[in-house]
């Protein structure tokens, strides 16, 4: 499902660089990505999303080479194919639930917005147990709820993968611990791959291998 | 596009406080000129066809605006009197049709107009319910007072009181209203048309009371000498002409002395229009004007006026811009995040671009589009509030 080889990234003027000499990650398998602060997690999920793209190496993903193609191709490869969570949960704050999970198919024109699609937003919502929750807006919204809001909003395109950034960074353990549980069942459910960022060693057990990514060689900052 | 506005009017509908303020802004913004020049437009159209219509005026000495805005369209103005004498000389001149106006009361706020049957042709005034003036005493509406108080044909209208505080005036005259007229969209759809000599009842200079020479009242008379009956103040004048009673209204005096307030003169040629002018440009009491001189005199002093306001319109719009290009940077950095997250998610800079210019969009469209149905609303408002300017 992702392979990279060879990859370097540094920003523009900053003494931050990342190098990952080969990483690959299987379909369907489930990989949590870990690290100190500031070594490089968050810019890894980036580019393995096609948002930044490296200096150098290749970052392959579904068959396709996000450091190769167009802006515009990037960005519809990654609406359709792949799904992202964040810490900070990202809610639209003047959309309901509802428009929060269809978010992607209001940005994009190549996903078409079907009755069916909003069926399956609906269902998607239930199975987060959100059903009745679609038309509040998320400062209504426990952080928690949020948070499943945001899970509903990252697989409402049926994206192969799923790309989490620390997403139970601002929750407490126990729904910390539910949510991941959401997580990985609709993952498992769906057959996607999961890429989760988290420096949460209590969440581990529950993913299928743990990257550490301070020990690829010149790594951190 | 369509998800563009989707989000946008999301947007501008989630933060209600901050749309209105804008769009109130935008709309006081616009409004003060966009009804400024309606009204302009609207008005100076009219006001020019009307003095185009009407080739000379003749009136009293004094302020030439007031006299052309009180022949042309009844305004309360005060302008000094003009005498029947002066309608007899162009009479017998024979160089055009004299149209007497005499315009110093109304009725239920409305101008009465006194004239003759010669003002209904000229201005192609045409009766639509009813007949037309016959008799003293009688009067005919302009379309819109009869819709707006409900009027017509078998009603009666009594001229206003002038002065409610001095017992010693004449008392409103009681007006049998014989017909209505058909919409013109001028200031004679919002006049009250009377026989001139029932304007000079209404001045108490024709009056009429029971016959004290063949029947006399002993409680009412003072002295007799010969024809001659001096009465007291307990003789009971009437206020309200009849079939009955229509015998005993005279006047003393002369008529060449009778008031009016202008006269409209229509020359029989362009030849007869500049003797006539000439003729006139010599008396020391009158003069003639033409209207569409006057009219576009005035509406000149207007423009630069106006001219005064756009300028004013045009500091405040800059300001306002200024305003907004504020409120869309401050928005722009607050959003920055929401942006970016949008992007993350595969929308384009062009999108989260497009989608704040919506926003702003559809803003800009309501404060506008509400200035101009205030403006409009203003300019349909007027004549309900300024009767005769």
């Amino acid at each position: 499902m992702i392979s990279i080889r060879n990859l370097r990234f540094s920003y523009g003027g900053g003494a931050f660089s990342l190098t990952v000499p080969e990483l690959h990650i299987g379909a369907g398998e489930k990989v949590a990505i870990i690290g100190p602060s500031g070594v490089g997690k968050t810019t890894l999920a980036a580019l393995i999303a096609g948002i930044l793209t490296p200096q150098r190496g290749q970052v392959v993903v579904d068959g396709v080479d996000l450091a190769r193609e167009p802006d515009h191709r990037r960005r519809n490869f990654r609406i359709a194919q792949i799904g992202f969570v964040f810490q900070e949960f990202e809610l639209v704050e003047y959309l309901c639930v509802r428009d929060n999970i269809l978010l992607p198919y209001y940005l994009n024109d190549t996903l078409a917005l079907t009755p069916a699609v909003r069926q399956t937003a609906e269902s998607l919502a239930g199975s987060m147990r959100l059903g009745d929750k679609l038309r509040r807006y998320p400062r209504t919204l426990s952080q928690g709820e949020k948070q499943r809001v945001a899970i509903c909003r990252a697989l409402a395109t049926s994206p192969k993968l799923l790309i989490a950034d620390e997403p139970t960074g601002n929750l407490d353990p126990q729904t910390a611990q539910v949510i991941l549980e959401l997580l990985i069942e609709e993952v498992r459910r769906r057959g996607a791959t999961l890429v989760m960022v988290t420096h949460n060693h209590h969440l581990l057990e529950a993913f299928d291998r743990t990257v550490d990514i301070e020990a690829f060689a010149g790594g951190g900052a | 596009m369509k998800n563009v506005l989707r989000l946008a009017w999301r947007y501008v509908a989630y933060h209600k406080a901050k749309t209105v303020i804008l769009t109130v802004c935008l709309m006081l913004t616009a409004m003060l000129p966009l009804a400024a020049h309606l009204l302009i437009s609207t008005y100076g159209e009219s006001l020019t066809a009307r003095a185009r219509a009407t080739p000379l005026v003749i009136g009293a000495k004094g302020n030439r605006f007031d006299l052309v805005l009180k022949a042309l369209y009844f305004s309360k103005a005060h302008v000094e009197p003009v005498h029947m004498r002066t309608v007899d000389a162009i009479n017998d001149g024979g160089l055009a049709l004299p149209i007497p106006l005499h315009l110093r009361y109304t009725a239920r706020g409305y101008p009465v107009v006194g004239t003759t049957l010669d003002y209904f042709d000229f201005r192609g005034l045409r009766v639509v319910r009813g007949t037309g003036l016959r008799a003293l005493g009688e009067a005919v509406l302009g379309a819109e007072v009869a819709r707006r108080e409900g009027l017509g044909p078998g009603d009666s209208i009594y001229s206003d009181q002038s002065n409610i505080y001095d017992i010693s005036k004449t008392y409103p005259l009681k007006m049998h209203i014989v017909g209505v007229l058909a919409e013109t969209g001028t200031p004679d759809d919002e006049a009250v048309f009377v026989d001139l000599k029932s304007t000079w009842i209404i001045d108490g200079i024709i009056h009429g009371h029971a016959d004290v020479v063949k029947n006399p009242n002993p409680a009412v008379v003072l002295k007799k000498e010969k024809e001659n009956v001096v009465t007291n103040a307990a003789i009971v004048e009437y206020h309200e002409v009849t079939p009955e009673n229509i015998k005993y209204f005279h006047m003393h005096g002369e008529r060449a002395d009778l008031p009016l307030s202008a006269i409209i003169v229509v020359p029989h040629d362009r030849k007869s229009a500049t003797i006539f002018k000439a003729h006139f440009a010599s008396s020391k009491t009158e003069r003639v004007l033409v209207p569409a001189k006057v009219v576009q005199e005035l509406l000149g002093l207007v423009f630069r006026v106006k001219r005064f306001f756009d300028a004013n319109f045009a500091l405040i719009t800059v300001s306002t811009a200024l305003f907004l290009v504020l409120v869309v940077m401050l928005s722009y950095r607050l959003r920055k995040r929401e942006m970016e997250t949008m992007y993350k998610i595969g929308c384009s800079r062009r999108m989260t671009f497009w989608l704040q210019a919506a926003e702003l969009g559809i803003v800009l469209v309501m404060g506008l589009g509400l200035a101009g149905v205030v403006a409009i609303g203003i300019v349909q408002a007027v004549p309900y509030f300024v009767h005769g300017l």
